[in-house]
C-alpha cells in the first residue's frame, strides 16, 4: 500500500505543480492574459475610447489610430468574450477610473449566437471574479486556460504568432490568410431584426448601453466585417430597447455590408481568418470607424 | 453514470476507501459492498431497470441451483431452456423486436401483402448484451458441468452486476470471475499502479482521442452527400480509430479500476490494428466477445470439425451473430457478413491460425515490410467494413462507398489549425505510447517505476488540455 500511496500521491503533487507553473507562465507568455491584467490594473485612468468585443476585435480594431484621433484609447476585447464578459470589464473599469467620452462594443458576425451569454471569459473570470482561484475542478489552471495551451504553441510554429504584438490593447498579427470565398445571393437573410437584439443574449449589451447613458457616454455598437460568403446587404440599424427597464434607442453600424466591405478591404490582403483582420485589415476598418464617429 | 462524469471522479475513491480501509478486509463485506455499489453505479443511469437486471440475476442464479440438484438430464435441461429463453427473450424484445418485426412487415409488403404491425416504444437497457451474456455462460457452463452452481446469490450477483464492467463489458466467464469473487483479496500495490496507468490510458484514449475525433466523423457521417472523397476516406480511417480507442478506452477503464479493487479482469483488446489477417484481427479485437461465441456457439455448433460446407456455415453464423448482437440495424448484419467473406479466404486455404500466438515484429524493434504490408491491408478492409458499422442505413453506406469509389468532389474537412495541431498532439501521444506499450509487452523496454510515473503523468495533462468532457457517451453503451 506505501508503493501505491507514493505513487498516487506523487502523482497528485506533480499535478498540482504543473497547474502552479502553467499559472504562474501565463502572464509572462500569454497576450491576453497579459492585456487582461494591465486592463484590470488601470487606476485613475484618464482614456477617453474604450474598445470592447471579442477575438475579431482585439484583432480588428486599430486603437493606436483611435488614439490619434480621440485620445487615449485602449481595445478590452479578449478571445470569446460574450457581453458578459465585456460588462464586467467596463463596470470595473468605471468604478476605478474616470468617465470615457466613448464607448465602442463590436460585434461579430460571430454574435449571431452568442452560446453561452452567461459565461464569462476565463481570464477575465480570473482577473475580475471574486472567487478564489482555484474553488472547483473547473478552475483547475491546466483545464480552465486549456485553449491557451495549444495557443502558444502557434507561437513555436510561427514567426507571425511569435512576433505579434499588443499595442494599446490591439493584438497585431500579420500574417495573411487570403477570402477566397464568394458572396451568397441570399445574404439579406442574414439582416437581423430588433427582436433578435431584444433577446436574452443581448441582455448585457443593453445594460452596457444603460451603464454609458447614466454616465452621458457616447456608446457605439458595431458588426464587423466577415469574409464574402458571410457578408450582407443590410443597412444600419436602430435598436430599440425592450430588454430592461430604462427605454433608449442605439444605432447598430453595420460594417459587414457587403458594398462597404467591398470598397474597404482587400480580400487577398486584410485577412487572418473567416472573421479576423489582420493589422492592414484592422487600419482599413478602423478608419471607417473613425469616419463614422467623427460624422 | 460514465467513467468520463465527475460522478465516478468522485463515486469511486469513496467506493476504494471504503473497500480497502473500512471493510478490514472481510470478504463478506467486500462483496456486499461491490454490490451495493454495483447497482447504484447502473441506478445512476435508470433505477427502473435495475429491477431488470436483479430479476435476471435471479433467474439465472436460481435455475442454475436447480440444473445442479436435478435428478435427471430432462429436468436440467428443462431448467437450462427455461433460463435461456426468458434471458434470451428479453434481449430480443427489449433490442431486435421492432426491427424483426419491422423488416417482416417490409418483406411481406414487397410481396404485395401489407400488415399493420404492432412496434413497442421502449428504452434500451443500458449493457443488457452484457449482463445477458454474462448470465448465459454461466448457465451453459453449468449445464455442460464444466462448473458447480453458485449457491451464495451475494456472490453470483457481483459476478453478473460488477460494476466496471457491467454496462460495455469485457464479457466475464463464471470459470475466470466467481473463483476472484470468492477468494481473500490483498492489496498489491504494483497491480494497484498498473490499475492506475491503465485507467489513465484509457481515458486518454477516450477523452482526448475518442470524443475530440468525434467531431469530424458525426460531420462527415452526417453531410456525407456534400464532402468530397479524400474526405470520405479521412473520416471513414477516423472512425476506425474512434472506435477503437472509445470501446479499448472503456475496456482499459474497467479492467484498471477492477485492478484497484484486486480484481483482474480479462483483456479484450490486443493491438487489433496490427493484425496481418482478418483472423488476427477477431483473435485481437473484442476478445471476450469472440472468444464467447467461439465457446458457446462456433463450438457447439461443430465449429471446423464437421464437413466443409458446414464449417463455412458456422462462420457465417458467427459473424452474422457477432454483427446482430451489436444492434437491430441490418448495417451491422452486413458488417457481420463483410467480415465473415474477409475471413473465408485465409480460412479455406487454412490460413487463419496463422499468427496465433505472437504478436508483430515480436522481439523486434521493426516489423518487416512484408507485415508492415500485411497490416495496411487488413487495416484498409477493417476500415471499409467500419463504414457500414457506422453508416445510419444501408443505402447511406452504399452511398458513402460509392462515393469514394467515383472520386467525386466536394467540401474538404475544413479543420482550423487549433484543432490541426490539437489532434497532431493527441495522434502522436497516442502513437507513441501504443508503441512503448508494444514494446513492453514483447519485453524489448523494461518499464521502471520512473517511466511508470512520467508516463501516466503526461497523459493526464493532456487529458485536462485537451480532453473532451461534454459527457459523450461510450459507443458500445448502446450495444
Amino acid at each position: 500500500m506505501k508503493t501505491f500511496l507514493k505513487f498516487s500521491f506523487g502523482l497528485f503533487f506533480a499535478f498540482i505543480v504543473a497547474n502552479g507553473l502553467y499559472l504562474f507562465l501565463l502572464p509572462h507568455i500569454d497576450w491576453e492574459f497579459r492585456k487582461t491584467k494591465e486592463a484590470h490594473g488601470f487606476k485613475n485612468q484618464h482614456l477617453k475610447v474604450l474598445v470592447f468585443g471579442n477575438s475579431t476585435a482585439m484583432d480588428g480594431v486599430n486603437t493606436d489610430l483611435i488614439d490619434k484621433h480621440f485620445g487615449p484609447a485602449y481595445n478590452f476585447s479578449v478571445g470569446g468574450a460574450s457581453l458578459l464578459t465585456n460588462y464586467i470589464q467596463l463596470s470595473d473599469y468605471l468604478l476605478h477610473n474616470e468617465r470615457p467620452e466613448k464607448v465602442l462594443l463590436f460585434l461579430s458576425s460571430a454574435h449571431v449566437k452568442y452560446y453561452n451569454p452567461n459565461e464569462v471569459n476565463p481570464i477575465v473570470d480570473y482577473y475580475y471574479g471574486n472567487s478564489l482561484p482555484v474553488s472547483g475542478l473547473k478552475d483547475i489552471p491546466l483545464f480552465k486556460f486549456r485553449w491557451l495551451v495549444i495557443e502558444n504553441i502557434k507561437k513555436l510554429l510561427s514567426t507571425n504568432h511569435r512576433t505579434a504584438k499588443i499595442i494599446k490593447g490591439q493584438l497585431r498579427i500579420k500574417s495573411i490568410v487570403p477570402d477566397n470565398s464568394s458572396k451568397k445571393n441570399d445574404t439579406t437573410i442574414r439582416c437581423l431584426n430588433e427582436s433578435f437584439y431584444n433577446n436574452e443574449g443581448y441582455e448585457y449589451m443593453w445594460r452596457i448601453a444603460s451603464l454609458c447613458k447614466e454616465r452621458n457616454i457616447q456608446f457605439e455598437v458595431f458588426e464587423l466585417p466577415c469574409w464574402k460568403f458571410a457578408q450582407n446587404e443590410c443597412a444600419d440599424l436602430v435598436l430599440q430597447n425592450k430588454v430592461i427597464q430604462n427605454h433608449f434607442n442605439l444605432i447598430m453600424h453595420n460594417l459587414n455590408n457587403y458594398s462597404k466591405c467591398d470598397t474597404l478591404l482587400d480580400p487577398n490582403k486584410d485577412w487572418l481568418s473567416l472573421n479576423h483582420l489582420n493589422y492592414n485589415g484592422s487600419i482599413k476598418v478602423t478608419s471607417e470607424i473613425i469616419r463614422i464617429l467623427s460624422r | 453514470m460514465l467513467f468520463n462524469s465527475l460522478s465516478f471522479l468522485v463515486f469511486f475513491p469513496i467506493v476504494f476507501v471504503i473497500y480497502w480501509f473500512v471493510t478490514n478486509g472481510n470478504l463478506k463485506w467486500q462483496n456486499i459492498l461491490l454490490l451495493v455499489a454495483s447497482y447504484y453505479f447502473y441506478a445512476c443511469w435508470d433505477y427502473r431497470f435495475l429491477f431488470l437486471l436483479i430479476f435476471s440475476t435471479g433467474l439465472d442464479f436460481y435455475t442454475g441451483l436447480k440444473m445442479d440438484e436435478s435428478v435427471n438430464d430432462q429436468r436440467r435441461r428443462i431448467w437450462f431452456w427455461v433460463s435461456v429463453i426468458i434471458n434470451l427473450g428479453f434481449l430480443g424484445i427489449f433490442k431486435y423486436y421492432n426491427f424483426f418485426i419491422g423488416s417482416f412487415a417490409e418483406g411481406l409488403s414487397r410481396l404485395g401483402i401489407h400488415l399493420n404491425v404492432w412496434t413497442i416504444r421502449v428504452i434500451l437497457p443500458v449493457g443488457i448484451s452484457f449482463y445477458t451474456f454474462h448470465g448465459l455462460s454461466y448457465v451453459i457452463d453449468i449445464y455442460n458441468r464444466k462448473i458447480k452452481a453458485e449457491r451464495n446469490f451475494v456472490d453470483y450477483s457481483l459476478f453478473v452486476s460488477y460494476f466496471p464492467l457491467l454496462v460495455a463489458g469485457p464479457i466475464e466467464r463464471a470459470t475466470h470471475l466467481l473463483p476472484q469473487v470468492k477468494h481473500e483479496r490483498t492489496f498489491d500495490s504494483e497491480n494497484a499502479i498498473r490499475g492506475i496507468e491503465l485507467m489513465v490510458w484509457g481515458f486518454f484514449k477516450k477523452v482526448v482521442i475518442a470524443d475530440s475525433i468525434a467531431v469530424i466523423v458525426n460531420r462527415v457521417f452526417d453531410e456525407y452527400t456534400s464532402y468530397g472523397s479524400v474526405a470520405l476516406i479521412i473520416a471513414a480511417i477516423t472512425f476506425s480509430f474512434q472506435i477503437y480507442c472509445d470501446f479499448s478506452g472503456y475496456s482499459d477503464i474497467a479492467i484498471g479500476t477492477s485492478k484497484l479493487l484486486g480484481i483482474d479482469l480479462i483483456q479484450n483488446f490486443n493491438f487489433p490494428y496490427l493484425s496481418r489477417n482478418i483472423a488476427e484481427f477477431w483473435r485481437r479485437w473484442h476478445i471476450s466477445l469472440s472468444t464467447w461465441f467461439r465457446d458457446y456457439l462456433y463450438i457447439p455448433l461443430g465449429g471446423s470439425k464437421v464437413s466443409r460446407i458446414f464449417s463455412v456455415r458456422n462462420v457465417f453464423i458467427i459473424f452474422l451473430v457477432s454483427g446482430i448482437w451489436h444492434g437491430a440495424n441490418w448495417t451491422f448484419i452486413v458488417w457481420g457478413g463483410i467480415h465473415a467473406l474477409l475471413f473465408m479466404p485465409s480460412f479455406l486455404v487454412g490460413s487463419n491460425r496463422k499468427y496465433k500466438e505472437d504478436i508483430v515484429h515480436q522481439n523486434k524493434w521493426v516489423p518487416s515490410f512484408r507485415d508492415i504490408f500485411q497490416i495496411i491491408i487488413t487495416f484498409s478492409v477493417v476500415t471499409f467494413a467500419w463504414i457500414f458499422f457506422r453508416a445510419a442505413s444501408l443505402s447511406k453506406a452504399f452511398q458513402y462507398v460509392t462515393d469514394i469509389i467515383v472520386n467525386k468532389k466536394g467540401r474538404a474537412l475544413g479543420l482550423t489549425n487549433v484543432e490541426i495541431i490539437s489532434y497532431f498532439i493527441a495522434f502522436a501521444i497516442f502513437f507513441i505510447n501504443s508503441i512503448y506499450r508494444l514494446y513492453r509487452k514483447n519485453n524489448l523496454v523494461k518499464t521502471s517505476r520512473f517511466l511508470q510515473f512520467t508516463v501516466t503523468f503526461l497523459l493526464l495533462i493532456l487529458i485536462t488540455v485537451l480532453g473532451q468532457f461534454s459527457r459523450q457517451s461510450f459507443i458500445y453503451f448502446q450495444f
